[in-house]
């Protein structure tokens, strides 16, 4: 499973779209994500990079975040 | 994985076969229990499939035949930031931590922030005693190995799987978040009190509103976390301070609305649950267990400890935890 485009993670971090078939990892963590960047707008580039970094060590979070 | 409720001489036998367990009971006999590949902590409170039940003369134990490598951590509130460093490849960890403990607290605010925290599923709940008990008695972790009793520390347990299975965690919710037109929640900073909160954008005292708008505190405020509906429950509310006490830290941030209304408690677990618990590792909360009227009612078959915070990932309240082993 190739890994998301930033950009589009980018997006997800700064919408309010529900993930609820993805695994509860990947929502939890999204949520925190979206807090932060809420919180701090500037951090956006450092979240989308997190993001990133779990969906590479976890696989399955690509599936995840596939058809976004 | 097996879940059993066991005499302290069942347990100790299985644990003699160098067997990799989670127990729950009472301290009184976790403390009798030998050396070996466990954690525990305490709990007196437990969900049995005939229904809840206060337990003290045996043990719920999970017996864990698919772990390959168990490798069991005491773990600090500042130790708690490295927990990700465990992580087996493949694996899954469980950590206990006893409630009202330094660890407990630490942990609520910031795990989720923790390097390389998610990188793999981490169950686990927080340890208590009889509710009579609270403030006489201290709630504790077991650390197997030693045998040794923490009250300030969490025990972890990182376990290694046999090849083809994969843990998933899943969290129960039988809440859900009031309408979008009732009152939104907001909170000036995160943790387990505060005294205002802004309430559909303006600042209000918390108490005062809980009190003049007839809010029934038994339901949970809920935050949606990108689709997982995350509680957190009202513990007090002190009318002289001004301070609304949680169970679990509300968050700088985040939105929260108060849970709809239930009909039934335990209707609402079964239904949600289904069948197949017995499998399964799960934990449920001690609210439930109160407000629902659990004790004598059955919710299904998932069984487990009742207890004062469950962890999936993150502390929730008033929610059910289970982790089932599946084949890839």
């Amino acid at each position: 499973m190739a890994l998301p485009n930033p950009s589009k993670l980018k997006t997800l971090i700064q919408s309010e779209d529900n993930i609820s078939s993805a695994s509860l990892a990947t929502r939890i963590l999204l949520g925190r994500l979206r807090i932060e960047v809420r919180n701090n707008p500037t951090l956006i580039v450092a979240k989308v990079t997190e993001l990133m970094e779990f969906v590479r060590v976890n696989r399955y979070a690509a599936d995840d975040l596939a058809h976004i | 994985m097996k879940n059993e409720l066991l005499s302290l001489d069942a347990a100790a036998a299985r644990i003699a076969t160098g067997a990799v367990m989670t127990i729950a009971g009472d301290e009184a006999l976790l403390a009798q229990l030998p050396r070996g590949n466990w954690i525990g902590g305490t709990s007196v409170y437990f969900v049995t499939e005939t229904g809840g039940a206060v337990i003290r003369d045996k043990l719920y134990c999970t017996t864990l035949p698919e772990a390959t490598v168990a490798q069991i951590r005491v773990l600090g509130a500042d130790e708690l930031p490295q927990i990700a460093q465990g992580y087996a490849t493949g694996g899954l960890s469980i950590i206990l931590i006893p409630a009202f403990s330094r660890a407990h607290s630490v942990f609520a605010v910031d795990g989720p922030s923790y390097a390389g925290f998610f990188n793999q599923p981490l169950v686990g709940w927080i340890s208590g005693v009889h509710l009579d008990d609270i403030g006489r008695v201290a709630p504790k972790v077991f650390d197997g190995r030693s045998g040794r009793s923490y009250g300030e520390e969490a025990v972890v347990m990182h376990l290694s799987l046999s090849e083809g299975l994969v843990p998933q965690v899943d969290i129960v919710n039988i809440f859900a978040q009031n309408d979008a037109t009732a009152p939104a929640f907001r909170f000036p900073q995160s943790g387990f009190a505060a005294k205002t909160a802004l309430i559909d954008g303006r600042e209000m005292s918390l108490a005062a509103y809980l009190r003049d708008n007839d809010i029934d505190t038994r339901l949970p405020l809920i935050a949606n976390y990108g689709g997982a509906l995350i509680n957190v429950s009202v513990q007090s509310v002190n009318h002289e301070s001004g301070e609304v006490a949680f169970y679990a830290p509300v968050m700088q941030g985040v939105e929260y609305r108060f849970a709809k209304p239930l009909d039934d408690y335990a209707a609402a677990f079964s239904r949600q649950l289904g069948v197949g618990g017995e499998g399964q590792y799960s934990c449920n909360c001690i609210l439930n267990y109160l407000y629902g009227e659990l004790e004598g009612k059955a919710t299904g078959s998932f069984t487990g400890p009742v207890t004062f915070g469950e962890i999936a990932y993150m502390l929730l309240n008033q929610t059910l935890v289970r982790l089932e082993l599946q084949a890839a």
